[in-house]
Protein backbone atom coordinates (compact mmCIF):
# COMPACT_ATOMS: atom_id res chain seq x y z
CA UNK A 1 0.00 0.00 0.00
CA UNK A 2 2.63 2.47 0.89
CA UNK A 3 4.52 1.29 -2.74
CA UNK A 4 1.50 2.40 -4.17
CA UNK A 5 1.01 5.73 -2.66
CA UNK A 6 4.58 6.32 -2.90
CA UNK A 7 4.92 5.64 -6.56
CA UNK A 8 1.54 8.21 -7.01
CA UNK A 9 3.72 10.76 -5.34
CA UNK A 10 6.38 10.52 -7.31
CA UNK A 11 4.56 10.95 -9.82
CA UNK A 12 2.41 14.07 -9.02
CA UNK A 13 6.19 15.16 -7.99
CA UNK A 14 7.62 14.78 -11.20
CA UNK A 15 4.61 15.91 -13.32
CA UNK A 16 5.00 19.19 -11.50
CA UNK A 17 8.50 19.37 -12.30
CA UNK A 18 8.58 18.49 -15.87
CA UNK A 19 7.07 19.52 -18.76
CA UNK A 20 6.69 16.29 -20.46
CA UNK A 21 4.73 13.66 -18.22
CA UNK A 22 6.95 10.47 -17.55
CA UNK A 23 6.00 7.49 -19.76
CA UNK A 24 7.16 4.59 -17.09
CA UNK A 25 7.51 4.21 -13.61
CA UNK A 26 11.42 4.30 -14.67
CA UNK A 27 11.63 7.77 -15.94
CA UNK A 28 9.30 9.01 -13.05
CA UNK A 29 11.69 7.87 -10.55
CA UNK A 30 14.66 9.52 -12.54
CA UNK A 31 12.88 12.51 -12.76
CA UNK A 32 12.47 12.57 -9.37
CA UNK A 33 15.89 12.16 -8.56
CA UNK A 34 18.17 15.30 -7.48
CA UNK A 35 19.36 17.73 -10.18
CA UNK A 36 22.93 16.98 -9.92
CA UNK A 37 21.84 13.26 -10.86
CA UNK A 38 20.31 14.55 -14.27
CA UNK A 39 23.52 16.08 -15.48
CA UNK A 40 24.05 14.87 -18.76
CA UNK A 41 27.42 15.17 -20.17
CA UNK A 42 27.75 13.38 -23.46
CA UNK A 43 30.61 13.62 -25.82
CA UNK A 44 30.16 16.53 -28.23
CA UNK A 45 31.08 16.99 -31.65
CA UNK A 46 32.88 20.51 -33.07
CA UNK A 47 29.50 20.91 -34.65
CA UNK A 48 27.32 20.67 -32.34
CA UNK A 49 29.55 22.85 -30.03
CA UNK A 50 30.25 25.33 -32.85
CA UNK A 51 33.78 25.50 -32.16
CA UNK A 52 36.69 23.41 -31.35
CA UNK A 53 37.41 22.22 -28.10
CA UNK A 54 38.91 24.84 -25.58
CA UNK A 55 40.97 22.65 -22.31
CA UNK A 56 40.19 23.92 -19.57
CA UNK A 57 44.02 23.62 -18.75
CA UNK A 58 47.14 23.11 -20.52
CA UNK A 59 48.07 19.68 -21.67
CA UNK A 60 51.03 18.29 -20.06
CA UNK A 61 54.09 17.32 -22.40
CA UNK A 62 54.09 13.96 -21.39
CA UNK A 63 56.41 12.61 -24.25
CA UNK A 64 59.34 14.93 -22.94
CA UNK A 65 58.67 15.39 -19.13
CA UNK A 66 58.43 12.79 -16.61
CA UNK A 67 55.32 12.35 -14.21
CA UNK A 68 56.13 10.51 -11.56
CA UNK A 69 54.86 10.55 -8.06
CA UNK A 70 56.46 13.98 -6.72
CA UNK A 71 54.91 15.39 -10.05
CA UNK A 72 51.69 14.14 -9.24
CA UNK A 73 51.23 15.72 -6.17
CA UNK A 74 51.32 19.22 -7.92
CA UNK A 75 50.18 18.38 -11.11
CA UNK A 76 46.65 16.44 -10.70
CA UNK A 77 44.84 14.25 -13.43
CA UNK A 78 40.96 15.28 -13.58
CA UNK A 79 40.97 18.67 -14.07
CA UNK A 80 41.99 17.97 -17.66
CA UNK A 81 39.01 16.03 -18.40
CA UNK A 82 35.79 17.11 -20.07
CA UNK A 83 32.92 14.92 -21.89
CA UNK A 84 35.11 14.27 -24.46
CA UNK A 85 38.12 12.53 -22.89
CA UNK A 86 36.87 9.11 -24.19
CA UNK A 87 38.85 6.39 -25.59
CA UNK A 88 36.95 5.00 -28.91
CA UNK A 89 38.10 1.75 -30.70
CA UNK A 90 37.20 1.71 -34.18
CA UNK A 91 37.20 -1.83 -35.57
CA UNK A 92 36.66 -3.90 -38.76
CA UNK A 93 37.37 -5.93 -41.28
CA UNK A 94 40.48 -5.49 -43.31
CA UNK A 95 39.13 -2.79 -46.11
CA UNK A 96 36.62 -1.75 -44.57
CA UNK A 97 37.24 2.04 -44.49
CA UNK A 98 38.28 2.50 -40.87
CA UNK A 99 41.10 4.63 -41.29
CA UNK A 100 39.10 7.15 -43.13
CA UNK A 101 36.52 6.93 -40.93
CA UNK A 102 38.43 6.94 -37.86
CA UNK A 103 40.11 10.21 -39.14
CA UNK A 104 36.80 12.15 -39.71
CA UNK A 105 35.46 11.17 -36.46
CA UNK A 106 38.85 12.28 -34.63
CA UNK A 107 38.87 15.53 -36.08
CA UNK A 108 35.03 16.11 -36.04
CA UNK A 109 35.26 14.86 -31.57
CA UNK A 110 38.65 16.89 -31.91
CA UNK A 111 40.40 13.70 -30.29
CA UNK A 112 43.83 12.34 -31.65
CA UNK A 113 43.70 9.98 -33.70
CA UNK A 114 46.12 6.87 -33.46
CA UNK A 115 46.78 5.35 -37.20
CA UNK A 116 47.01 1.35 -37.66
CA UNK A 117 49.80 -0.22 -35.94
CA UNK A 118 52.39 -1.71 -38.96
CA UNK A 119 55.63 -4.10 -37.81
CA UNK A 120 57.75 -0.70 -39.43
CA UNK A 121 57.61 0.21 -36.21
CA UNK A 122 59.94 -2.35 -35.23
CA UNK A 123 61.65 -2.90 -38.65
CA UNK A 124 62.75 0.62 -39.00
CA UNK A 125 64.55 1.93 -36.17
CA UNK A 126 64.65 5.54 -34.80
CA UNK A 127 66.97 7.00 -37.62
CA UNK A 128 64.74 5.56 -40.62
CA UNK A 129 67.05 2.68 -41.12
CA UNK A 130 65.05 -0.57 -42.57
CA UNK A 131 66.70 -3.15 -40.65
CA UNK A 132 65.22 -5.40 -43.52
CA UNK A 133 67.80 -4.52 -45.27
CA UNK A 134 69.78 -7.02 -42.69
CA UNK A 135 68.24 -10.05 -43.79
CA UNK A 136 70.61 -11.94 -46.35
CA UNK A 137 73.37 -11.37 -43.23
CA UNK A 138 70.46 -13.20 -40.84
CA UNK A 139 69.53 -17.39 -39.99
CA UNK A 140 66.17 -17.63 -41.17
CA UNK A 141 64.79 -17.89 -37.57
CA UNK A 142 66.01 -14.37 -37.37
CA UNK A 143 64.82 -13.06 -40.65
CA UNK A 144 61.88 -9.91 -40.82
CA UNK A 145 58.35 -11.14 -40.90
CA UNK A 146 55.77 -8.42 -41.95
CA UNK A 147 52.66 -7.99 -43.46
CA UNK A 148 53.61 -8.51 -47.14
CA UNK A 149 55.65 -12.06 -45.81
CA UNK A 150 52.14 -13.03 -44.00
CA UNK A 151 49.75 -12.23 -46.93
CA UNK A 152 52.06 -14.36 -49.49
CA UNK A 153 53.27 -17.13 -47.14
CA UNK A 154 50.62 -17.51 -44.08
CA UNK A 155 51.74 -20.71 -42.98
CA UNK A 156 55.16 -19.47 -42.64
CA UNK A 157 57.44 -20.57 -38.69
CA UNK A 158 57.45 -16.70 -38.38
CA UNK A 159 53.24 -16.36 -38.59
CA UNK A 160 52.75 -16.71 -34.97
CA UNK A 161 55.58 -14.54 -34.10
CA UNK A 162 54.00 -11.75 -36.69
CA UNK A 163 50.77 -12.07 -34.67
CA UNK A 164 51.93 -11.99 -31.52
CA UNK A 165 54.46 -9.06 -32.38
CA UNK A 166 51.20 -7.13 -33.98
CA UNK A 167 49.73 -7.78 -30.37
CA UNK A 168 52.80 -5.89 -29.00
CA UNK A 169 52.61 -2.88 -31.02
CA UNK A 170 48.82 -2.46 -30.35
CA UNK A 171 49.30 -2.92 -26.55
CA UNK A 172 52.35 -0.38 -26.91
CA UNK A 173 50.34 2.10 -28.97
CA UNK A 174 47.11 1.92 -26.47
CA UNK A 175 49.30 2.79 -23.94
CA UNK A 176 50.43 5.46 -25.66
CA UNK A 177 47.05 6.52 -25.99
CA UNK A 178 46.34 6.04 -22.31
CA UNK A 179 49.50 8.32 -21.77
CA UNK A 180 47.75 10.87 -24.07
CA UNK A 181 44.34 10.90 -22.48
CA UNK A 182 45.54 11.06 -19.27
CA UNK A 183 48.14 13.63 -19.48
CA UNK A 184 46.11 16.01 -21.97
CA UNK A 185 42.76 15.46 -21.42
CA UNK A 186 41.93 15.17 -25.16
CA UNK A 187 40.17 11.69 -26.48
CA UNK A 188 41.28 9.30 -28.16
CA UNK A 189 40.21 7.14 -31.33
CA UNK A 190 42.65 4.34 -32.58
CA UNK A 191 42.00 2.02 -35.58
CA UNK A 192 41.50 -1.34 -33.39
CA UNK A 193 42.94 -2.29 -30.35
CA UNK A 194 44.68 -4.76 -28.14
CA UNK A 195 41.27 -6.33 -27.16
CA UNK A 196 40.74 -7.19 -30.86
CA UNK A 197 43.49 -8.68 -31.55
CA UNK A 198 43.29 -12.09 -30.51
CA UNK A 199 40.52 -12.83 -33.22
CA UNK A 200 43.43 -12.37 -36.04
CA UNK A 201 45.08 -15.08 -34.08
CA UNK A 202 42.08 -17.56 -33.61
CA UNK A 203 41.10 -17.06 -37.01
CA UNK A 204 45.06 -17.77 -38.04
CA UNK A 205 44.97 -21.12 -35.57
CA UNK A 206 41.30 -21.90 -37.87
CA UNK A 207 43.30 -21.48 -40.83
CA UNK A 208 45.87 -23.69 -39.85
CA UNK A 209 48.27 -20.33 -40.26
CA UNK A 210 49.34 -21.26 -36.47
CA UNK A 211 49.87 -24.04 -34.62
CA UNK A 212 47.69 -24.66 -31.36
CA UNK A 213 51.28 -24.29 -29.20
CA UNK A 214 51.50 -20.72 -31.01
CA UNK A 215 48.24 -19.83 -29.81
CA UNK A 216 48.40 -21.28 -26.38
CA UNK A 217 51.47 -19.15 -25.96
CA UNK A 218 49.59 -16.08 -27.62
CA UNK A 219 46.85 -16.69 -24.97
CA UNK A 220 49.19 -16.41 -22.47
CA UNK A 221 50.93 -13.24 -23.49
CA UNK A 222 47.60 -12.00 -23.64
CA UNK A 223 46.10 -13.33 -20.35
CA UNK A 224 49.44 -11.44 -18.28
CA UNK A 225 49.40 -8.36 -20.23
CA UNK A 226 45.44 -7.32 -21.16
CA UNK A 227 44.37 -6.48 -17.19
CA UNK A 228 46.73 -3.95 -17.04
CA UNK A 229 44.90 -1.89 -19.89
CA UNK A 230 41.94 0.60 -19.15
CA UNK A 231 39.45 -0.75 -21.74
CA UNK A 232 37.93 1.57 -23.95
CA UNK A 233 34.64 3.49 -23.74
CA UNK A 234 33.55 3.17 -27.02
CA UNK A 235 33.78 0.85 -30.11
CA UNK A 236 32.22 1.21 -33.38
CA UNK A 237 32.16 -1.57 -35.19
CA UNK A 238 32.30 -1.39 -39.30
CA UNK A 239 30.48 -4.07 -40.35
CA UNK A 240 31.42 -5.28 -44.04
CA UNK A 241 30.51 -8.36 -45.05
CA UNK A 242 33.45 -11.21 -46.54
CA UNK A 243 32.55 -10.51 -50.54
CA UNK A 244 32.55 -6.86 -50.34
CA UNK A 245 35.17 -6.90 -47.83
CA UNK A 246 37.24 -8.93 -51.32
CA UNK A 247 35.70 -5.95 -53.77
CA UNK A 248 36.94 -3.36 -51.24
CA UNK A 249 40.40 -5.25 -51.28
CA UNK A 250 41.02 -5.65 -55.02
CA UNK A 251 39.19 -1.94 -55.03
CA UNK A 252 42.07 -0.66 -53.14
CA UNK A 253 44.75 -2.36 -55.10
CA UNK A 254 47.76 -3.28 -52.75
CA UNK A 255 49.92 -5.45 -54.34
CA UNK A 256 50.34 -8.12 -51.54
CA UNK A 257 46.22 -8.16 -50.49
CA UNK A 258 45.46 -8.53 -53.76
CA UNK A 259 47.66 -12.02 -54.57
CA UNK A 260 47.45 -12.60 -50.90
CA UNK A 261 47.51 -16.11 -50.21
CA UNK A 262 46.16 -15.52 -46.38
CA UNK A 263 43.03 -13.31 -47.22
CA UNK A 264 41.16 -16.45 -48.37
CA UNK A 265 37.41 -16.30 -48.22
CA UNK A 266 37.17 -18.66 -45.08
CA UNK A 267 39.52 -16.86 -42.94
CA UNK A 268 37.93 -13.72 -43.73
CA UNK A 269 34.00 -15.07 -42.92
CA UNK A 270 36.03 -16.72 -39.43
CA UNK A 271 37.34 -13.50 -39.05
CA UNK A 272 33.82 -11.79 -38.67
CA UNK A 273 32.51 -14.72 -36.78
CA UNK A 274 35.14 -14.18 -34.50
CA UNK A 275 34.58 -10.51 -34.30
CA UNK A 276 30.66 -10.57 -33.87
CA UNK A 277 30.59 -13.39 -31.66
CA UNK A 278 33.58 -13.19 -29.25
CA UNK A 279 35.13 -9.73 -29.07
CA UNK A 280 31.63 -7.65 -29.72
CA UNK A 281 29.81 -9.84 -27.39
CA UNK A 282 32.68 -9.43 -24.92
CA UNK A 283 33.44 -5.70 -25.09
CA UNK A 284 29.81 -5.06 -24.94
CA UNK A 285 29.37 -6.15 -21.04
CA UNK A 286 32.20 -3.01 -20.80
CA UNK A 287 32.10 -0.61 -23.33
CA UNK A 288 29.57 1.17 -25.40
CA UNK A 289 29.33 -0.40 -28.48
CA UNK A 290 28.08 0.85 -32.01
CA UNK A 291 27.66 -1.59 -35.08
CA UNK A 292 27.01 -0.23 -38.43
CA UNK A 293 26.42 -1.52 -41.71
CA UNK A 294 29.26 -0.11 -43.80
CA UNK A 295 29.52 -2.23 -47.19
CA UNK A 296 28.73 1.06 -49.10
CA UNK A 297 30.58 3.33 -46.55
CA UNK A 298 28.91 5.52 -44.67
CA UNK A 299 28.27 9.14 -43.06
CA UNK A 300 30.62 10.03 -40.27
CA UNK A 301 28.40 12.90 -39.36
CA UNK A 302 25.56 10.63 -38.35
CA UNK A 303 28.07 8.29 -36.51
CA UNK A 304 29.13 11.20 -34.33
CA UNK A 305 25.19 12.13 -34.00
CA UNK A 306 24.61 8.83 -32.20
CA UNK A 307 27.90 9.55 -30.59
CA UNK A 308 26.62 12.16 -29.21
CA UNK A 309 23.51 10.73 -28.21
CA UNK A 310 25.17 8.67 -25.91
CA UNK A 311 24.75 8.81 -22.07
CA UNK A 312 28.45 8.27 -20.52
CA UNK A 313 27.54 9.56 -17.13
CA UNK A 314 25.10 6.61 -16.41
CA UNK A 315 28.01 4.77 -16.02
CA UNK A 316 29.75 6.82 -13.29
CA UNK A 317 26.94 7.99 -11.15
CA UNK A 318 25.33 4.58 -10.72
CA UNK A 319 28.17 2.29 -8.47
CA UNK A 320 26.37 -1.08 -9.70
CA UNK A 321 26.36 -0.86 -13.12
CA UNK A 322 28.78 -3.16 -15.02
CA UNK A 323 30.29 -0.54 -18.14
CA UNK A 324 33.33 1.06 -17.63
CA UNK A 325 34.03 -0.42 -14.21
CA UNK A 326 37.71 0.30 -14.27
CA UNK A 327 37.65 3.85 -15.83
CA UNK A 328 35.56 4.36 -12.01
CA UNK A 329 38.62 6.06 -9.64
CA UNK A 330 37.16 7.05 -6.43
CA UNK A 331 40.27 9.29 -5.63
CA UNK A 332 42.16 11.70 -7.05
CA UNK A 333 45.35 10.05 -6.54
CA UNK A 334 43.94 7.08 -7.77
CA UNK A 335 43.92 8.83 -10.72
CA UNK A 336 47.32 9.60 -10.42
CA UNK A 337 48.72 6.60 -10.09
CA UNK A 338 47.26 5.41 -12.87
CA UNK A 339 48.60 7.93 -14.82
CA UNK A 340 52.23 7.17 -13.50
CA UNK A 341 52.13 3.72 -14.21
CA UNK A 342 51.26 4.26 -18.17
CA UNK A 343 53.18 7.12 -18.55
CA UNK A 344 55.84 6.80 -15.97
CA UNK A 345 55.75 2.63 -16.18
CA UNK A 346 55.56 1.59 -19.52
CA UNK A 347 58.81 -0.53 -19.32
CA UNK A 348 57.52 -2.30 -16.93
CA UNK A 349 54.22 -2.95 -18.53
CA UNK A 350 56.06 -4.10 -21.68
CA UNK A 351 57.97 -6.19 -19.51
CA UNK A 352 54.74 -8.34 -18.96
CA UNK A 353 55.06 -9.95 -22.43
CA UNK A 354 58.42 -11.98 -20.89
CA UNK A 355 56.00 -15.14 -20.75
CA UNK A 356 58.60 -17.69 -20.12
CA UNK A 357 56.87 -20.78 -22.50
CA UNK A 358 59.93 -22.94 -24.04
CA UNK A 359 57.86 -25.73 -25.52
CA UNK A 360 56.81 -23.96 -28.58
CA UNK A 361 59.46 -24.49 -31.47
CA UNK A 362 58.74 -21.78 -33.91
CA UNK A 363 58.50 -19.54 -31.16
CA UNK A 364 62.49 -19.88 -29.99
CA UNK A 365 65.33 -19.72 -31.95
CA UNK A 366 68.69 -21.43 -31.45
CA UNK A 367 71.25 -19.99 -29.41
CA UNK A 368 73.86 -19.75 -32.36
CA UNK A 369 70.94 -18.13 -34.29
CA UNK A 370 70.69 -15.75 -31.61
CA UNK A 371 74.24 -14.85 -31.30
CA UNK A 372 74.64 -14.25 -34.87
CA UNK A 373 71.34 -12.25 -34.94
CA UNK A 374 73.20 -9.96 -31.63
CA UNK A 375 75.69 -8.94 -33.72
CA UNK A 376 74.13 -8.47 -36.81
CA UNK A 377 71.15 -6.37 -35.97
CA UNK A 378 73.30 -4.53 -32.96
CA UNK A 379 76.13 -3.22 -35.47
CA UNK A 380 73.40 -2.03 -37.96
CA UNK A 381 73.66 1.67 -38.56
CA UNK A 382 72.51 3.93 -35.23
CA UNK A 383 71.83 0.72 -33.22
CA UNK A 384 75.26 0.24 -31.39
CA UNK A 385 73.57 2.68 -28.92
CA UNK A 386 70.93 3.65 -27.75
CA UNK A 387 68.88 6.59 -29.84
CA UNK A 388 70.51 9.68 -29.39
CA UNK A 389 73.81 8.46 -28.57
CA UNK A 390 75.32 6.80 -32.22
CA UNK A 391 77.97 9.19 -33.46
CA UNK A 392 77.92 6.67 -36.26
CA UNK A 393 74.44 8.48 -37.76
CA UNK A 394 75.51 11.88 -37.28
CA UNK A 395 74.42 12.50 -33.39
CA UNK A 396 77.03 15.14 -32.11
CA UNK A 397 77.55 16.35 -28.55
CA UNK A 398 78.05 13.01 -26.79
CA UNK A 399 80.72 13.60 -24.37
CA UNK A 400 78.69 15.71 -22.34
CA UNK A 401 75.37 14.15 -23.08
CA UNK A 402 73.36 12.57 -20.56
CA UNK A 403 70.04 13.13 -21.20
CA UNK A 404 67.35 10.02 -21.63
CA UNK A 405 64.46 9.84 -23.56
CA UNK A 406 61.46 8.84 -22.00
CA UNK A 407 60.02 5.48 -22.90
CA UNK A 408 62.25 5.03 -26.06
CA UNK A 409 63.17 1.85 -27.33
CA UNK A 410 66.39 0.24 -25.25
CA UNK B 1 119.16 1.35 21.08
CA UNK B 2 117.69 -2.45 23.07
CA UNK B 3 114.33 -2.92 24.50
CA UNK B 4 114.25 -1.56 27.73
CA UNK B 5 114.25 -3.65 30.55
CA UNK B 6 110.59 -2.91 31.99
CA UNK B 7 107.14 -3.51 30.31
CA UNK B 8 105.50 0.09 31.13
CA UNK B 9 101.86 0.07 29.88
CA UNK B 10 101.32 3.29 29.27
CA UNK B 11 104.94 3.34 27.47
CA UNK B 12 103.46 0.39 25.41
CA UNK B 13 100.29 2.71 24.33
CA UNK B 14 102.28 6.05 23.56
CA UNK B 15 105.39 5.56 22.16
CA UNK B 16 104.95 4.87 18.17
CA UNK B 17 109.08 4.25 17.58
CA UNK B 18 110.02 5.69 14.36
CA UNK B 19 107.72 4.09 12.23
CA UNK B 20 107.43 6.71 9.05
CA UNK B 21 104.04 5.84 6.59
CA UNK B 22 104.52 4.04 3.40
CA UNK B 23 104.17 6.28 0.36
CA UNK B 24 101.07 4.42 -0.57
CA UNK B 25 99.00 3.74 2.87
CA UNK B 26 98.06 7.50 3.23
CA UNK B 27 96.68 7.54 -0.75
CA UNK B 28 95.46 4.31 -1.53
CA UNK B 29 91.92 4.04 -0.07
CA UNK B 30 91.52 7.59 -1.82
CA UNK B 31 93.12 6.02 -4.76
CA UNK B 32 90.57 3.08 -4.74
CA UNK B 33 87.51 4.81 -3.92
CA UNK B 34 88.30 7.60 -7.25
CA UNK B 35 89.02 4.28 -9.18
CA UNK B 36 85.91 2.48 -8.23
CA UNK B 37 83.64 5.68 -9.08
CA UNK B 38 85.32 5.83 -12.36
CA UNK B 39 84.49 2.60 -12.82
CA UNK B 40 80.85 3.52 -11.83
CA UNK B 41 80.50 5.64 -14.38
CA UNK B 42 81.75 3.36 -16.97
CA UNK B 43 79.59 0.62 -16.13
CA UNK B 44 76.32 2.73 -15.67
CA UNK B 45 77.20 4.45 -18.98
CA UNK B 46 77.39 0.51 -20.50
CA UNK B 47 74.16 -0.58 -18.79
CA UNK B 48 72.59 2.03 -20.13
CA UNK B 49 73.86 1.36 -23.62
CA UNK B 50 75.53 4.72 -24.26
CA UNK B 51 78.96 5.31 -24.77
CA UNK B 52 81.15 4.41 -21.94
CA UNK B 53 82.60 8.05 -22.41
CA UNK B 54 79.72 10.05 -22.98
CA UNK B 55 78.46 12.34 -20.02
CA UNK B 56 82.21 12.51 -18.86
CA UNK B 57 81.16 15.18 -16.35
CA UNK B 58 79.76 12.02 -14.78
CA UNK B 59 82.59 10.52 -14.80
CA UNK B 60 84.61 13.51 -12.50
CA UNK B 61 81.89 13.61 -10.41
CA UNK B 62 81.57 10.09 -9.79
CA UNK B 63 85.48 9.90 -9.29
CA UNK B 64 85.34 12.76 -6.94
CA UNK B 65 82.72 11.12 -5.18
CA UNK B 66 84.71 7.89 -5.11
CA UNK B 67 88.00 9.56 -3.64
CA UNK B 68 86.51 11.76 -1.16
CA UNK B 69 84.37 8.35 0.18
CA UNK B 70 88.02 6.86 0.52
CA UNK B 71 89.59 9.98 2.25
CA UNK B 72 86.74 9.95 4.45
CA UNK B 73 86.77 6.29 5.39
CA UNK B 74 90.61 6.70 5.70
CA UNK B 75 90.16 9.56 7.94
CA UNK B 76 87.04 7.87 10.15
CA UNK B 77 89.20 4.59 10.82
CA UNK B 78 92.65 6.59 12.08
CA UNK B 79 89.97 8.86 14.30
CA UNK B 80 88.54 5.28 15.34
CA UNK B 81 92.15 4.06 16.55
CA UNK B 82 93.44 7.14 18.05
CA UNK B 83 89.95 7.10 20.21
CA UNK B 84 90.69 4.07 20.95
CA UNK B 85 94.50 4.51 22.28
CA UNK B 86 93.26 7.17 24.21
CA UNK B 87 90.36 5.48 25.74
CA UNK B 88 93.34 2.56 27.08
CA UNK B 89 95.28 5.21 27.88
CA UNK B 90 93.45 6.99 30.01
CA UNK B 91 91.92 4.04 31.72
CA UNK B 92 95.73 2.76 32.79
CA UNK B 93 96.46 6.13 33.76
CA UNK B 94 93.12 5.67 36.30
CA UNK B 95 94.41 2.10 37.42
CA UNK B 96 97.73 2.52 37.57
CA UNK B 97 97.42 -0.68 39.86
CA UNK B 98 96.21 -2.46 37.64
CA UNK B 99 99.12 -2.06 35.26
CA UNK B 100 101.92 -2.20 36.86
CA UNK B 101 105.21 -1.93 35.56
CA UNK B 102 106.92 -5.51 35.17
CA UNK B 103 110.17 -6.90 34.33
CA UNK B 104 110.79 -7.74 30.94
CA UNK B 105 110.78 -11.75 30.89
CA UNK B 106 112.29 -14.14 28.03
CA UNK B 107 110.41 -17.22 26.91
CA UNK B 108 113.26 -18.81 28.65
CA UNK B 109 112.22 -17.70 31.69
CA UNK B 110 108.88 -18.34 31.50
CA UNK B 111 108.55 -21.83 29.78
CA UNK B 112 109.92 -24.51 32.57
CA UNK B 113 112.32 -26.84 30.61
CA UNK B 114 111.19 -29.85 28.27
CA UNK B 115 112.12 -33.15 29.29
CA UNK B 116 110.53 -35.28 27.26
CA UNK B 117 109.78 -38.86 29.06
CA UNK B 118 109.74 -41.94 27.11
Amino acid sequence: MTAVFRVGLVRLVSRGSTASAPTTLLQAQTNALPAAFMQKCNISGKTMRGGPRCPKVAPYPYKTKKYNVLSSIFDKTTKRFDENSKVICVEGPIASGKTKFAKELAAELDMQYFPAVDLDLIFINSYGFDMRKLDPELPPSCRSFDIKDFCANPKHVQAAQFQIRMYMLRYSQYVDALQHILSTGQGVVTERSPFSDFVFMEAMFRQGYVSRGARSVYNDVRQNTIGELLKPHLVIYLDVPVDVVQKQIKARNIEHEVKSKALTDSYLSDLEVLYKQQYLKEIAGHAELLIYDWSAGGETEVVVEDIERINFEQHETDPHNKKMLDWRFPLESEWCEARIKYCNEKPELMSYFNVPRYDVPELLRSADDGKVWRDVWFNAPGMKFRPGYNADVGDTGLLTKTKLGLNEPF
Amino acid sequence: MGASAVYDPLELLTNKGTRQPTFLSPIWNPMAGALAGFGAALFMNWGLRKPVFSGVQNHVLFTLIGGGAGYFLDNKRNEYLAKRDAVLRHYVELHPDDFPKTDRKKYGEVLESWVPVR
